[in-house]
């Protein structure tokens, strides 16, 4: 089964309620390691498997020999890369080969891209669905149940000076000039990071914000892997939307608030996170036809 | 994408059932050996197949001479497995190997005479050790080059008439070469081969084995494998990563960063054997040097990197080759790293083919032109 956007008290009922009508051998639990698996499974043998001990020998072969019909397989928040042939997965595909019983927890069906949706019907059935693209009747064909998360996104936007901007343009120019060999995705971190340090004196002291460094000295703003469960305003956003997705599952946010300095830069990330706003509400929209 | 299609029979059923074909078809059977996981297998197939049917089949290892010490321990134990059923064709015998590792000792000639000292075993008695051809028919592909490791394999196979050459050549580990030998049909109806000359056939009756069917099967059966896997295995290296090949050449040097930890003999033996080999040992996975992933700090572009190392390439009959193969090229820094690791690694023989391709860079910093 495939069980999408519960939070951990969720997901334990749905395991309790799995527990009471099957009987198990041994229950192997496979979760990230900085969102380690919080599920208990009373009274069963069980053993917590890091992601990036999937590929391991020392686990592989192993597990082959351990896991059979009588052993349940919990994926809790294991889609990590958007490569659907990646090894990881691979070996994952090969232990959950072994048994029928396997469970997929995962807050959003995807990380930027409906297809992502795909590495988790392929844990559940990899024969069935290799080398398929992603099609809504597919979530008829398997037992999946999907809980929205609806996000809304506002701004504050901040003015911005024509002095301001000449220097963002300068600084735009100056970044693909000494491009270098460097990655081209550099630009627009750079750039974002420009653009973040001319908000600085619009931040509140009574607000919470997050930003992408430590460079704001500042006590009410954070970086993204200090956050906690509670709202932030947004200063700069992470350039991955893994990463992103990662802040939003953390803090449990749904109403997003971005301090805009409406330079092109801030518009794009601003753009690309509405887009995957909206093609989160299609999903949502395809499952509950399903 | 490959995609395997499941059918209601188990690998190992259809390639007994492929073997057991080859017995019907073929009176000479040879199987070439590395002393890898996947020959170790096929050849306990077609030994079994052999026994059962009081036949015998040739065992074919090329021996490089600078291979682990495990290597050649997996081959022993491979000719001894049925030794009534068996004829031992281990070549010990001249022949050019590139060295990955020095500019200046660019090639190693494996088994040279009058260097029996610094080999690095004495040969095998039950090797072959004088060319089993006939020199005036001897072909070589380039005679710059010298005689290399494919020249030896190509008069080898030639010096043979309609015989079954069995390899354990599986899909899943090399796609873009199963793609171009599984194309047409290479004996009667059968695609999971490749005609070669005199008659011969090359037979891959594992191409559809996946690495967990191979260790399955040296598990089921109690068979000995290279020391190596364990080693690879006790270092926690991933999946992708362990296997066994040679030391020195441009695809399989990164073996000689953990070598002095695995067979500090052989990785002693080495070092007096040829030159470049601490090169290896050390920078081997040093992405600026051997793996020519990041730009030395000196230049600021790739193909500023390989102008120089193309003007200061010490073999001046080498630089020609590669002089004539880069003006082919498209001029941009993509293939210009490319060109970078060819000339570090000598690949001289094109063994790493360059990607001739528009820069993709160009693309991404000409939509963030676009869109900033």
């Amino acid at each position: 089964m495939i069980r999408i956007g519960l939070n951990n008290e969720e997901k334990q009922q749905v395991i309790d309620e799995y527990l009471q009508k099957k009987q198990l051998k041994k229950v192997f639990v496979f979760s990230y390691e900085k969102f380690p698996s919080q599920l208990k499974f009373p009274g069963i043998e069980t053993e917590y498997i890091g992601y990036a001990d999937i590929i391991m020998y020392k686990f592989f072969y192993r597990l082959l020999e351990e896991i059979d019909d009588d052993c349940l397989l919990v994926f809790d928040e294991c889609m990590r890369t958007q490569n659907r042939s990646d090894l990881t997965y691979n070996c994952a595909h090969h232990y959950c080969n072994q048994t029928s019983r396997k469970i997929v927890f995962e807050r959003f069906p995807f990380i930027d891209d409906y297809n992502d949706f795909m590495i988790l019907l392929d844990l559940i059935n990899k024969g069935k669905y290799k080398g398929k693209s992603f099609r809504g009747y597919f979530l008829n064909d398997e037992d999946i149940k999907v809980k929205p998360h609806r996000f809304t996104v506002s701004t504050i936007d901040i003015p911005i000076s024509d002095l301001d901007r000449k220097r963002y343009e300068k600084k735009k120019e100056s970044l693909f000039a000494n491009l270098g060999n460097k990655d081209p995705d550099t630009i627009p971190r750079n750039l974002h990071i420009f653009a973040g340090d001319l908000k600085k004196p619009y931040i509140e002291p009574n607000k919470d914000y997050v930003a992408r460094n430590s460079r704001f000295n500042l006590p009410n703003v954070i970086t993204y892997k200090d956050v906690e469960q509670k709202d932030y305003i947004i200063i700069d956003f992470p350039h991955r939307r893994l990463d992103f997705n990662d802040f939003l599952k953390r803090t449990g946010m749904h109403d997003i608030i971005f301090l805009n300095s409406t330079l092109k830069v801030d518009l794009y990330y601003l753009n690309e996170l509405r887009a995957w706003i909206e093609r989160l509400g299609e999903f949502y929209a395809k499952a509950s036809l399903c | 994408m490959l995609r395997q299609v499941y059918v209601n029979k188990t690998v190992l059923e259809a390639a007994k059932e492929r073997i057991s074909y080859i017995f019907d078809e073929f009176e000479n059977i040879i199987v070439s050996i590395s002393g890898g996981k996947d020959s170790t297998v096929l050849t306990h197939l077609a030994l079994t197949e052999a026994h059962r049917r009081n036949r015998k089949i040739g065992l074919f290892f090329l021996d490089e001479e600078v291979v682990y010490e495990s290597t050649i321990k997996q081959i022993e134990y491979l000719m001894n497995l049925y030794p009534e059923n068996t004829i031992p064709l281990w070549l010990q015998i001249e022949f050019h190997l590139t060295n990955a590792t020095s500019l200046t000792e660019g090639q190693l000639i494996c088994w040279e005479a009058g260097k029996s000292k610094i080999w690095m075993r004495p040969k095998n008695p039950i090797s072959i050790k004088h060319k089993p051809w006939d020199p005036a028919k001897e072909t070589v592909r380039d005679k710059n080059k010298g005689f290399g490791f494919y020249d030896a394999i190509e008069n080898f196979e030639n010096s043979r008439y309609n015989t079954a050459f069995l390899v354990g050549l599986r899909a899943t580990e090399s796609p873009n070469r199963w793609r171009a030998v599984s194309k047409n049909p290479g004996y009667k109806n059968v695609y999971w081969c490749t005609k070669m000359k005199n008659g011969n056939v090359s037979f891959y009756p594992l191409y559809d084995w996946n690495f967990h069917d191979v260790w399955k099967y040296i598990y089921d059966n109690k068979l000995r494998y290279s020391k190596i896997y364990d080693f690879m295995w006790k270092k926690g290296m991933g999946l992708q990563e362990i296997r066994v090949s040679s030391l020195i050449h441009e695809k399989s040097f990164k073996a000689l960063v953990e070598l002095p930890e695995f067979e500090p003999k052989t990785y002693d033996k080495l070092l007096k054997r040829i030159k470049g080999i601490s090169v290896g040992n050390l920078y081997g996975k040093d992405r600026a040097l051997l793996r020519v992933q990041k730009l030395p700090k000196n230049y600021k572009n790739w193909r500023e990197y390989r102008d120089f190392l193309l003007a200061t390439y010490p073999d001046p009959e080498k630089k020609e080759i590669f002089v004539k193969r880069f003006a082919k090229h498209l001029d941009n820094d993509y293939v210009a790293r490319q060109q970078c690791r060819q000339l570090v690694l000598n690949d001289y023989e094109n063994n790493l083919p360059i990607d001739n391709k528009p820069d993709p860079r160009e693309a991404l910093i000409q939509k963030w032109r676009e869109l900033l």
